[in-house]
């Protein structure tokens, strides 16, 4: 039996028309970076500068970006930062860890509570 | 001897070897190309994509190895881990060849997660001809020479950073040093990508490895302010409670040096990484 496993994580969705350019503000990763320290939230422009109309940071437009979620417990303090309500927390569903097996040779049998039989020979009923 | 060494070094480490600076081998393909990415407008794109992308790149943390087949398909530009001295000699070899400045300007990982933007990367001189062009909105580029350079390397060694050279791919002709960045953890996307995700594409362990000598560290601090521990970026200083020194992990070292330029006791022995002969593989 094979699980279809990826590591749960909470999500921050981004509005970017509510958040405008970025670069105004950046309270958002201010506050993940220097105040929680989890450094889920980066920012970066959204299409690559002209240096013949694009003379300062500001005349760039700008995203935020998330970056390492799995680093994200939910504290929810870079959606209370913004003054913009542009970040929204959306939570993982947690799960009971999966099953691994380690070895190949050796052939584990697990029953789950519900009955599912894990094995790594077919042979085994 | 990492692989890069015997491809590339003739007899030396690859980045010891003159050839790989000759002006040609920055001509072709990768090189030129990355220098373009590096010296132009989209210089952000080129190292902020993939901070960008890295939530969706990784799957599933608790296999690594998923990670870093995701990784292998997204990354050529890569580095490796240095001490001081050794980038100091890599900055006489480019000053030799081409007595070229180099650049400094901000780091890219600190400055767009909200850290200190510590104006602490360098760039070759080929990258810094366009970049104040191509990038008019950055203003704190520095051009500096070869003693300026030297001289911010060795502070950045005081601060106890970890120096590591980059570069923009790998070809038949050479691999030019393209950057030297000194950085720290957690702030830096290489040492965090290897440190917390396991991804190996990336930032590589240097060519020595450090050890801590018992008799020596227990003589000195180890049984009190045990003043290399803070330094290790990569988790390779532990303490033992029962032993009542620190440890280094071999398997962990990156060889940045930071543990024996802090040591006032010399308790730190410096060693070419074939001196474990279990980490000829381990990179």
């Amino acid at each position: 039996m094979a699980y279809e496993y990826s590591t749960p994580r909470h999500q921050i969705i981004y509005n970017k028309e509510k958040c405008g350019n970025a670069i105004e503000c950046l309270k958002c990763v201010d506050t993940a970076t220097n105040k929680v320290g989890c450094m889920c939230l980066g920012w970066m422009n959204t299409v690559d500068p002209d240096p013949k109309t694009q003379k300062k940071w500001e005349d760039i437009d700008w995203k935020i970006i998330t970056s390492f979620m799995p680093d994200c417990f939910g504290c929810n303090a870079c959606v209370e930062a913004c003054p913009k309500d542009a970040l929204a927390l959306q939570k993982a569903e947690t799960r009971v860890p999966a099953a691994r097996i380690q070895r190949s040779d050796i052939v584990f049998c697990y029953t789950l509570k519900d009955g599912t039989k894990i094995s790594t020979r077919d042979t085994v009923a | 001897m990492c692989r890069y060494c015997v491809e590339y070094g003739e007899g030396t480490k690859w980045y010891l070897n003159p050839k790989n600076y000759a002006a040609d081998v920055m001509t072709v393909t990768p090189h030129k190309e990355a220098i373009a990415a590096l010296g132009g407008r989209g210089k952000n794109t080129f190292e902020m994509n993939i901070a960008a992308g890295a939530d969706g790149a990784v799957p599933d943390t608790n296999y690594p190895d998923l990670v870093n087949m995701v990784l292998e398909n997204v990354l050529n530009h890569a580095g490796q881990v240095v001490p001081i001295e050794d980038a100091l000699k890599v900055i006489d070899l480019t000053f030799d060849q081409y007595d070229h400045p180099w650049l400094k300007q901000h780091c890219t990982c600190r400055k767009y997660f909200g850290q200190k933007p510590l104006e602490c990367c360098l760039y070759t001189g080929r990258i810094a001809d366009t970049s104040s062009e191509e990038r008019p909105w950055e203003h704190d580029h520095k051009k500096l020479n070869r003693e300026q350079v030297k001289d911010h390397l060795r502070h950045m060694s005081k601060a106890r950073m970890v120096h590591a050279l980059w570069h923009g791919g790998v070809q038949t002709d050479g691999i030019p040093v393209l950057a030297i960045c000194s950085c720290a953890y957690p702030d830096c996307m290489g040492i965090r990508a290897r440190e917390v995700y396991e991804a190996m594409n990336g930032m590589r362990k240097g060519e020595y490895v450090a050890r801590i000598k018992p008799n020596k560290c227990q003589e000195g601090c180890g049984k009190t302010e045990r003043q290399c521990m803070p330094f290790c970026h990569f988790g390779a200083l532990r303490y033992s409670v029962i032993a009542e020194h620190v440890f280094t992990v071999p398997q962990r070292c990156f060889g940045c040096g930071n543990c024996r330029n802090i040591c006032p006791y010399g308790a730190v022995e410096w060693h070419e990484r074939s001196y474990f002969p279990a980490l000829v593989d381990a990179w």
